[in-house]
């Protein structure tokens, strides 16, 4: 076994410095270059590497010494300090919570305001439960229904997937709070977490500079979508999820991703989703044959894969037990109308629709289409598939709430803000646009419209 | 270095993780569910979940298939057209929730024609009821709208499933020698066309079947 210390090179500047078990069939390559030399990773990365003890093929007995000197000669040569090097870029947490706590103050804000003026009712300062939210609440009161007892006739709360909802319950068995609210701090706790780990990964695989990312981050607060983050709903817990397992898959951890990823899909079906991603992603990172080699040598990927859909299998056999269907959650989709379809058809069918709802959901749509196209080309290929089928699956069966599924897809503020990062004069529009979209959903919520849902 | 674990400990999760799976994928293939919901849900041939008295049927009321009803299931039907509603797949059903069931044996009485290709000569359908087969009917080319009764028995009823306490009947009609349209170059369609039913009226065997404005 061989040591190499590796460099990552971002823009001429080294960012990074981190030493690998080499296998010997992928640095033989390079070894002509001599001890030093440089090279392309799969993900088109430029390393400078520097081998350990010049090449000496080392002894298990002298690992740990010789790695050190490895990584302190290679990081002396790019003058960076071995422990700085390795840290991964500060969260400035104080800027996120700032934003978070403004964000969410001036949305439901206008949501509550604007309900005031535009209803005939009073609103109630928790508005935010409505739709989808009674539905959990009636999960966290009373568990999982034995028959369908709800409205539409046919329709029961199997729908749902357990997560968000179990967690709602022990908060609200720990902290004995109303689950309204122990829902409200479920979904704002996991957004604002979302929003740490959203910078950090935009920053570890976009660009560091931190501008940029903050401006991102700030774009995802402001979402059009964003009171679906705010309200007791599964959407910033699957935005939370769905970023853990990048961020940990993006660098090696695979083991937390392979968890992150199963508590994903016990969250909403589309979790599974990060299975193929993860492979994406891994793929991305390394050549196929090294892949294969250090998957026979010890299996990590794999197993982080086969630990993806515990969360869907789990609750799948829950469902069995309870009343007798596995698939349950899927079969009782026919109650809502929601039957399989071919996705553009239903697409097209939106397009020409004259109900503005319906053409808003389309028009959504197909900007989460382009957005795909254009993660292709910028050739993020993990998070391209992500918004693609996240957006193709739901939309095989029905256009309805098609803004909910495609807001709380994280890869789409990451090309936003890849779109927009350099021009000042595009950063304030999009935030500006954002920032009213937001605005009029949040009203649109307080005055319990249906197209919002 | 902290010591990694070998290799062996995540593959014996792999195998063991795959083996949960393959359970759950079992059970989920083979559902322990009654018929009603297995027709709803899985088949999604039961066209409204029964609750609601969506589906309820007062027995002796003539059913007009010119008419939208809700009784027809969600596959096998064509819109409805002039004079009633053609069969377009080879297996076509009804639910109907009655207000009321006798404790004896019914009839159904039926008024239909049915599509025969040219080289079939003739037609066969067979009418179910809860899954027990009531009889046949053939219609022969240039035959017109034939009016015709069967017998249900007390025990096919009897073997309805409930909801809420109330049974759901299910009609079945299947045509035994299928011919689409296109092998007598009616049409170029895959399309089916079978039975042609006009009306349709379950009744206890002493009363008359009337219609619902009467």
């Amino acid at each position: 076994m061989l040591f190499a210390a590796i460099l990552y090179r971002h823009r001429g500047q080294v960012t990074r410095c981190f030493a690998l078990n080499v296998p010997g069939g992928w640095f033989s390559a390079n070894r002509r270059n001599g001890c030093c030399g440089r090279t392309r990773g799969a993900d088109d990365v430029e390393y400078s590497f520097t081998l350990a003890a010049s090449g000496i093929v080392m002894q298990s007995g002298n690992r740990i010494d010789t790695l050190l000197s490895c990584i302190k000669v290679a990081c002396q040569s790019s003058r960076l300090t071995g422990d700085s090097s390795h840290r991964p870029a500060p969260v400035p947490w104080v800027s996120i919570l700032v934003i978070f706590l403004s964000s969410r103050l001036t949305i439901w804000s206008a949501g509550y305001l604007g309900g005031r003026a535009f209803g005939t009712g009073l609103i109630e300062p928790l508005y935010l439960c409505r739709h989808d939210c009674l539905w959990y609440m009636g999960i966290v009161a009373n568990g999982y229904q034995l028959a369908p007892e709800g409205v539409p006739p046919g329709s029961a709360n199997w729908a749902f997937f357990p997560l968000y909802p179990l967690l709602v319950r022990a908060l609200t068995a720990i902290v004995l709070l109303d689950p309204v609210i122990a829902g409200l701090l479920v979904s704002n706790l996991s957004f604002a977490l979302a929003l740490c780990v959203f910078y950090a990964y935009y920053r570890k695989t976009v660009s560091d500079d931190h501008r940029s990312a903050l401006y991102a981050s700030t774009l995802l607060c402001y979402s059009p979508g964003t009171i679906y983050f705010m309200a007791p709903y599964t959407e910033s817990l699957f935005l939370l999820l769905t970023l853990l397992t990048f961020h940990l898959a993006a660098s090696n951890r695979w083991m937390l991703a392979g968890i992150a990823s199963a508590c994903l899909t016990a969250t909403r079906m589309v979790g599974v989703l990060a299975i193929p991603s993860m492979l994406l992603i891994a793929l991305q990172k390394n050549r196929v044959g090294d892949l294969i080699h250090s998957e026979l040598r010890c299996p990590r990927l794999l197993f982080a894969l086969a630990l993806a859909p515990l969360g869907l299998a789990g609750f799948m056999l829950f469902l069995y037990l309870q009343m007798g269907d596995a698939l349950a959650f899927q079969h009782v989709q026919v109650a809502w109308g929601r039957e399989f379809g071919n996705p553009f058809t239903i697409l097209w069918q939106g397009l020409q629709n004259r109900d503005h709802a319906h053409f808003w959901y389309a028009l959504v749509t197909v900007l989460a289409l382009l957005a795909t196209i254009s993660g292709v080309v910028r050739r993020r290929y993990a998070e391209s598939f992500l918004i693609g089928a996240g957006v193709l699956i739901p939309l095989s069966s029905f256009l309805f709430s098609m803004p909910r599924y495609v807001f709380s897809l994280f890869p789409l503020y990451i090309i936003l803000g890849v779109s927009f990062g350099h021009n000042e004069a595009g950063r304030a529009g999009a935030i500006g646009i954002s920032v009213a979209a937001a605005c009029i959903y949040a009203i649109a919520w307080a005055l319990d419209q249906g197209f919002v849902c | 270095m902290a010591m990694m674990p070998g290799p062996l400990p995540r593959y014996v999760g792999i195998a063991v993780l795959c083996a949960f799976y393959g359970v759950v994928w079992s059970l989920a293939l083979n559902p322990r569910v009654d018929r009603l919901y297995r027709s709803y849900y899985i088949e999604k041939s039961l066209p409204q979940w029964p609750a609601d008295r969506q589906l309820t049927y007062r027995p002796g009321t003539l059913i007009d298939f010119s008419k939208v009803n809700p009784y027809l299931s969600r596959r096998g039907w064509s819109e409805p057209e002039t004079s009633g509603t053609w069969m377009i797949e080879q297996k076509a059903e009804l639910f109907v929730v009655p207000d009321s069931v006798s404790e004896g044996d019914m009839e159904l009485w039926i008024q239909a024609s049915a599509f025969v290709p040219v080289l079939h000569r003739r037609t066969t359908v067979e009418i179910s009821l809860n899954e027990r087969t009531l009889g046949r009917r053939v219609f022969r080319q240039h035959d017109r709208r034939q009016d015709f009764r069967m017998a249900v028995p007390a025990e096919a009823l009897d073997a309805s499933p409930t909801l809420l306490g109330r049974k759901v009947i299910r009609i079945g009609f299947e045509v035994l020698d299928p011919g689409p349209p296109a092998r007598s170059r009616f049409s170029v369609g895959r399309k089916m066309l079978g039975l042609h039913l006009y009306s349709l009226c379950l009744a206890d065997t002493t009363h008359r079947c009337e219609r619902a404005d009467e």
